[in-house]
């Protein structure tokens, strides 16, 4: 509110107040002066409220001595008290403008400081109230001593109008006494002049006095005494002047020396001074209060006066106080707007700083005028400084770079249009310089009342930097593609997801991912077999760890088993953070195998070393030839541990003593660098000389020379050999003797031995036969077979045997046995062949014979379908004939047949029957044949004839079930159509038997009635026999000529014409023409252009039967409908011959089809018709059926002719 | 012989046998009433009293059958065969009547329990004389008929 007025102003309120506050006192002090001042007071306040304090204080300072002045006017001059009121007025004035001030500056100011607050404040506040108290109770008690005196002065104005008016009194009735008495000395009326009026005023003093004195009850008793002895005085006056008048002097003078008078007139006199006295008395004590009153009022006063400035004083000191904390804490709350303004534009320094150093620019785009403002760094941005260029969004547009312009356009007007969020867009911009700059311009828009953008304020950054650094990054990225892709390593690179980022080709290939792609997939999606401690290992990577493994197995989901080497390493991102890690791996898979099997192959060969039963050592040639391996079969040759042996040599060993042959062994083991079959005597520890055969090699080994010494005792060897000599020997002797050819070859196959016999049989000499000659005599068709199996036995170690045939001397062939036995060292190798040949020639033709008789069964076997079998009771196994297998279905097997197999082909349902017929087999009892199916492999079913026979097998000791199995499924084929075959012929005869025979007996009955009939004579019964007769004959003719007709049926061969149905059915119909019209049938033909081929007048008796048929059996049908027609489904035709007649009751739709049947004996015809149809379908492949729901709902014929389809036409013959 | 007239249910197709049949059974002095059916099922019906046959009055039950075995609809012997299955008919005497005189015919019928069999004889004495046989057997089964359902 202060804050509002200017200084001036405040004043000028001030000034007005006081103005307005002086004239108001003008028009109350007539009316109250006492209470007068009391005008400055709410001016003051108001003055206080709506100013600040300076003009208050104006308005004390005008108030207080002015007011006072004006309050007291001029003829007052001024009095001791005023001061009194000046200090009173000034210090009250002072309290309410210090406590409004309070008021105010505690609502005005709210951070207030706790000082100000609660406990000091009450302080200063009861302060202030107390003297404020003092300060209305020294006004009261001023004001009220102000009224008391003037009361004062009114009461010593009153005490001395009562004593003049006492005096008046007394002094009337003096002058009326004065002027009696001169008329009485005198006479003359002259002197009765004061007389006269006396009465008059005396009253009038009296009732001035009674007024006066109204409110004293003694004064008034007192005038009441007074006012009858003034009566009585100026009565006594008029008597006397009566008298005088009357009587003269003398009487009056007489009257007068009575003395009446003189006594009234001192009685006036004494009432009159004591009324003055008691008027006096009364003044004085009021006066005497009056002083006493004002003394108790000035030291009240002074009492309140001193308090109230003390207050104050107090109240000051709180104030001040109150005031030095405040102005503490508006100093802190200064100093702390001071700091934030600073800050702020600190603040704003900082951001507009920043703005440059960011290269940020503003822009400020009204949308309604289209001007915009751009900060100095947008402009800054483009090239231009402060004050250049630009302003407006035109200026903007005709910027952009065409291939942004119409894109950011549109993004601008789409943000425009639906203001959400922040706009963003990236374009270029045209620099002052001409080239393009990359900005990235964001806004946020202001909406007006009206909810539609006015305004759009927003940043603008030059990012082209940040452009080509993405560019060079892609790039860079790209190139990392590159790198990763094409690194000669598996590699992949994942993010912290595990999400491949990059991939080698290496990776794809080892992990046989072929060229799926799998950025971006999870690395455990593409291998779900990850296990989890692989995953730990990824996780520990992520974490920033890097890992390593040489060596890790790696199981593929497929069950492969991959070794892998491998290093998970993390990646860092710009800012330090793991963005993910880089797995590298190499597929060591075979470096693994290849370790492995180095591993094993070096165990293998060590093992091999030490084990060796081979005595072996080497030494170092560089130091005498120290041993410095040996392995076990050495050491214990020479009985010497083998830490015995290691870093000494030979000679120091004691093991070899000739020096000097060590020498020259040495020398020649420098020169030729190795040598063999080197043969010499060695000395074991313990024991006799061994000589042994030695085999010493030259090795270098990293640039270290060394010899391998293999050793052979041949101590022992050298000491049989002599022995074998004699052997030897013996051996010839003994081959010699023998019946057989020997013979004996070296290791090789080459001959070096053959007996006498050999010689004898082929007619060869030795010399001839030895090495290969012995191939010689060998039949040219079996040389090539025994030669390979010699080969292959040699090459295996393997006994040898074979037959041959070996020619004779004189050229005659015969087969002979040749068996070789390889002879093998104590090393397993082959030394020598022995072996023999043994004639088996007559053997052989037995054998041959054998075979021939064999085959010839089994040949006989299949050209009779009759397999045979054999089985030794208590086998699991039959043996079959090839017959047998073929008749099964089965391949063959050399070993036969398990029983399981045999059941498996043999149908389910005489399955218990060949169980049981096995069964009985088992037992050994003979068993009758039995007949039973199998199912072969193909699903054929067979009918097969089993026999079966107990033999009893001498050279096994063992019973044997001898037996054949027929295939008698064609015989049952034939069996079942000629049982067929049987029935129908057995039908005909029946047939022929009845139905042929019915008309002769009764042409015969009747003849012999006729002969009875003729003799009686009876004309009636002779005409009845002979009609009997005739229609007997009759029917017998027509039965032979249709039953003729029918079995003419496909007997007679004539060659097949092909005709269309339609041909054949309208042919029928014009047969039927009469019988169609005379029942008025209609005929509904369904047309179709089927040819048919076969015998004419067959097919159409077809037609012409069944439309026979269909009118006779029409039945009473008003509508009679007859259709024909043909069903044609791929390559099958269904014909058809339906009516609307009387039907067929299905128990008889098979009878129908009979020869001579008819289920009406009164229909016409012989019932050959349809028994003529069915043959005739029958002839040509088809099949005939009735379909009829029974009597009076129609029937329909339906049937096949699938051998007169035109393109079928050999079916037709018969 | 109780004076009561029987029936008789004659089973043939070929009027003119059925007229052979009629005047053979004229010369039997039984008082009779012959019925005539020309087929199996017809046969059947009338001994069943079905269809055609359903009153009693028009099909009273027949004192003997003579069954032709060459009939339209149902054969003869499987007429037979119905009435020796069904409890009611299986004690009228039937007899088949064939112009076959053929082992394997004779032996069917008598196979289905047919009371008789009689060729149709060509001569016509052998037949009414066979005819007369069988008036005899009847009169005997009429007399005693406990003892032939025994």
């Amino acid at each position: 509110m202060t804050r509002t007025l200017h200084p001036w102003q405040n004043y000028a309120v001030a000034a007005g107040l006081f103005a307005l506050a002086l004239g108001l006192r003008y028009v109350l002090l007539p009316v109250e002066a006492g209470l007068a001042y009391l005008t400055f007071y709410p001016g003051l306040v108001i003055c206080a409220l709506l100013c600040s304090w300076r003009p208050a204080l104006l308005y004390i300072a005008l108030a207080a001595p002015v007011g006072t002045y004006i309050f007291n006017p001029p003829y007052y001059g001024f009095a001791a008290n005023d001061v009194a009121v000046v200090t009173t007025f000034a210090v009250s004035a002072f309290t309410i403008l210090a406590a409004l001030e309070i008021f105010k500056r505690r609502t005005a100011f709210i951070p207030a400081p706790t000082e100000l607050g609660s406990v000091r404040d009450t302080k200063l506040i009861l302060g202030l109230c107390l003297t404020l108290g003092l300060l209305v109770v020294m006004g009261f008690v001023v004001i009220r001593q102000d009224f008391r005196e003037r009361e004062d002065v009114a009461w010593v104005v009153h005490t001395h109008e009562v004593e003049t008016h006492i005096k008046s009194l007394l002094s009337n009735v003096i002058d009326a006494e004065t002027g009696e008495r001169g008329y009485l000395i005198t006479g003359q009326d002259l002197f009765l002049e004061p007389y006269r009026n006396a009465d008059v005023r005396v009253e009038s003093d009296l009732q001035r006095l009674r007024e006066l004195t109204h409110d004293d009850p003694l004064q008034q008793q007192r005038l009441a005494q007074l006012a009858p002895l003034l009566k009585k005085r100026l009565d006594r006056l008029a008597v006397q002047i009566a008298l005088r008048q009357q009587q003269g002097f003398a009487a009056a003078q007489a009257e007068l020396a009575t003395g009446v008078g003189k006594a009234l007139q001192d009685q006036i006199r004494t009432l009159a001074a004591e009324l003055q006295t008691a008027e006096r008395t009364l003044g004085e004590a009021r006066l005497a209060h009056a002083q006493s009153s004002a003394n108790l009022t000035i030291a009240v006063s002074m009492f309140s006066l001193t308090g109230a400035i003390s207050a104050l004083g107090f109240s000051v000191w709180r104030l001040m106080h109150a005031l030095r904390a405040r102005r503490r804490a508006e100093e802190e709350v200064r100093n702390l707007n001071t700091m934030l303004a600073t800050r702020a534009d600190d603040l704003e320094l900082r951001l507009r700083l920043a703005a440059r150093a960011s290269n940020t620019g503003f822009w400020d785009w009204d949308l309604r005028t289209n001007f915009v403002y751009f900060s100095p760094e947008y402009k800054a941005q483009l090239g231009y400084t402060e004050h250049e260029m630009l302003t407006g969004f035109v200026e903007w547009e005709s910027r952009l770079h065409p291939d942004d312009r119409e894109a950011t356009q549109q993004r601008v007007h789409a943000y425009l249009a639906a203001p959400r969020g922040d706009y963003e867009a990236e374009f270029r911009l045209r620099h002052r310089d001409g080239s393009y700059r990359w900005i990235l311009a964001r806004g946020l828009a202001t909406l007006g009342a009206d909810g539609k953008p006015e305004r759009m304020l927003g940043s603008h950054i030059d990012i082209t930097t940040y452009k080509e650094t993405e560019l060079a990054l892609r790039e860079s990225r790209e190139l990392l593609q590159l790198f990763i892709e094409h690194a000669p390593v598996a590699l992949a690179m994942f993010d912290g997801e595990m999400r491949y980022v990059a991939v080698s080709r290496q990776w794809l290939n080892d992990y046989f991912l072929g060229e799926r792609d799998i950025i971006g997939h999870s690395h455990y999606e593409i291998f779900p077999e990850i296990t989890d401690a692989w995953k730990d290992i990824h996780r520990r990577g992520l974490a920033g760890e890097t890992l390593r493994a040489d060596e890790d197995r790696f199981e593929r989901q497929d069950g492969t088993v991959q070794w892998i080497e491998w290093e998970v390493l993390p990646w860092y991102t710009g800012s330090r953070k793991v963005g993910g890690i880089i797995i590298v791996t190499e597929d060591i898979t075979e470096r693994v195998k290849l370790k492995n099997n180095l591993l094993q192959s070096e165990r293998k060969f060590s093992a091999l070393f030490y084990q060796s039963p081979i005595p072996q050592v080497m030494s170092n040639s560089a130091q005498d030839y120290q041993t410095v391996e040996v392995n076990k079969a050495m050491a214990q040759m020479f009985g010497f541990s083998r830490e015995e042996m290691l870093g000494k040599s030979f000679p120091q060993l004691g093991i070899s003593r000739d020096l000097v042959r060590r020498k020259q062994a040495l020398d020649t083991l420098e020169k030729k660098s190795q040598l063999i079959n080197h043969e010499y005597t060695l000395y074991p520890k313990v024991g006799d000389a061994i000589i042994v055969l030695a085999h010493v090699t030259q090795l270098d080994i990293d640039e270290e020379h060394f010899t391998f010494t293999a050793m052979q005792n041949i101590t022992q060897r050298k000491q049989m050999e002599s022995l074998l000599v004699k052997s030897e020997q013996e051996f010839r002797k003994l081959a010699e003797s023998m019946p057989q050819i020997v013979w004996a070859t070296r290791a090789d196959g080459w001959n070096t031995y053959f007996n006498q016999q050999w010689v004898d049989y082929t007619g060869l000499t030795l010399e001839a036969s030895y090495g290969q000659g012995w191939n010689k005599p060998v039949h040219p068709e079996d040389l090539q077979r025994i030669w390979d199996a010699w080969t292959y036995a040699i090459n295996n170690r393997g006994n040898y045997s074979q037959e041959c045939r070996l020619r004779r001397a004189d050229g005659v062939y015969r087969w002979w046995l040749i068996r070789g036995v390889p002879v093998l060292d104590e090393h397993g190798n082959i030394t020598k062949w022995f072996g023999t040949c043994t004639d088996i020639d007559d053997i052989k033709h037995t054998e041959l014979k054998l075979r021939e008789s064999e085959m010839r069964l089994m040949e006989a076997q299949r050209i009779a379908h009759i397999g045979s079998w054999e089985w030794q009771l208590g086998d699991s196994t039959i043996v079959w004939s090839d017959e047998t297998f073929r008749i099964y279905g089965v391949p063959q097997q050399p070993a036969g047949v398990s029983m399981a197999q045999l059941i498996e082909r043999i149908h389910v349902d005489d399955r218990p029957a060949m169980q049981t017929w096995i069964e009985t087999c088992a037992t050994g009892q003979s068993v009758p044949d039995l007949e039973f199916r199998a199912v072969l492999p193909n699903g054929e079913t067979r009918v097969l004839n089993g026999r079966g026979e107990l033999r009893s097998a001498e050279h096994i000791g063992r019973r044997v079930m001898v037996g054949t199995v027929q295939d008698i499924t064609e015989l049952k084929q034939y069996e079942h159509a000629l049982r067929q075959k049987n029935i129908e012929l057995e039908r005909f005869t029946y047939m022929i038997s009845h139905d042929l025979k019915s008309p002769l007996v009764t042409i015969k009955t009747f003849l012999s009635y006729l002969q009875q009939d003729l003799a009686k004579p009876d004309a009636a019964r002779v005409e009845q026999d002979i009609n009997f007769i005739a229609t007997a004959s009759e029917n017998m003719s027509r039965m032979l000529e249709e039953l003729l007709e029918f079995m003419r049926v496909g007997r007679v061969k004539t060659l097949p014409v092909c005709v269309t149905w339609r041909e054949l059915v309208d042919e029928a119909l014009t047969m039927n023409a009469g019988a169609l019209t005379q029942r008025g049938v209609r005929v509904d033909i369904a047309d179709s252009a089927l040819v048919l081929c076969g015998e004419r007048l067959r097919l159409v008796q077809l037609w012409q039967n069944l439309l026979g048929n269909a009118i006779k059996f029409i039945g009473e049908q008003p509508k009679p409908l007859v259709s024909i027609g043909v069903e044609l489904r791929g390559q099958d035709a269904t014909f058809y011959v339906c009516d609307n007649g009387i039907g067929i009751d299905p128990r008889y739709h098979d009878k129908i089809f009979g020869l001579f049947e008819k289920l009406d004996t009164r229909a016409p015809g012989s019932g050959l018709g349809l028994a003529l149809v069915k043959r005739i379908v029958e002839q040509y492949g088809g099949r005939i059926n009735v379909v009829s729901a029974g009597t009076g709902q129609g029937a329909c014929f339906r049937f096949t002719l699938p051998g007169a389809i035109s393109n079928e036409r050999q079916g037709i013959t018969t | 012989m109780k004076g009561k007239s029987i029936t008789i249910l004659l089973v043939e197709d070929d009027p003119a046998h059925a007229e052979i049949v009629r005047r053979n059974l004229e010369t039997l002095r039984i008082p009779k009433r012959l019925v005539w059916v020309t087929d199996g099922q017809a046969a059947l019906d009338y001994l069943r009293r079905t269809n055609d046959y359903a009153a009693p009055a028009i099909a009273p039950t027949p004192a003997l059958i003579l069954l032709d075995l060459r009939l339209p609809k149902l054969d003869g012997l499987e007429v037979l065969r119905n009435i020796k299955a069904e409890p009611l008919l299986k004690m009228i005497p039937v007899v088949v009547m064939s112009t076959s005189s053929a082992a394997p015919d004779i032996e069917r019928a008598y196979e289905y329990r047919a009371n008789s069999y009689v060729t149709k004889p060509l001569d016509l004495a052998r037949f009414t004389a066979t005819l007369d046989t069988l008036g005899y057997y009847w009169l005997r089964w009429n007399e005693l008929p406990e003892v032939i359902v025994a």
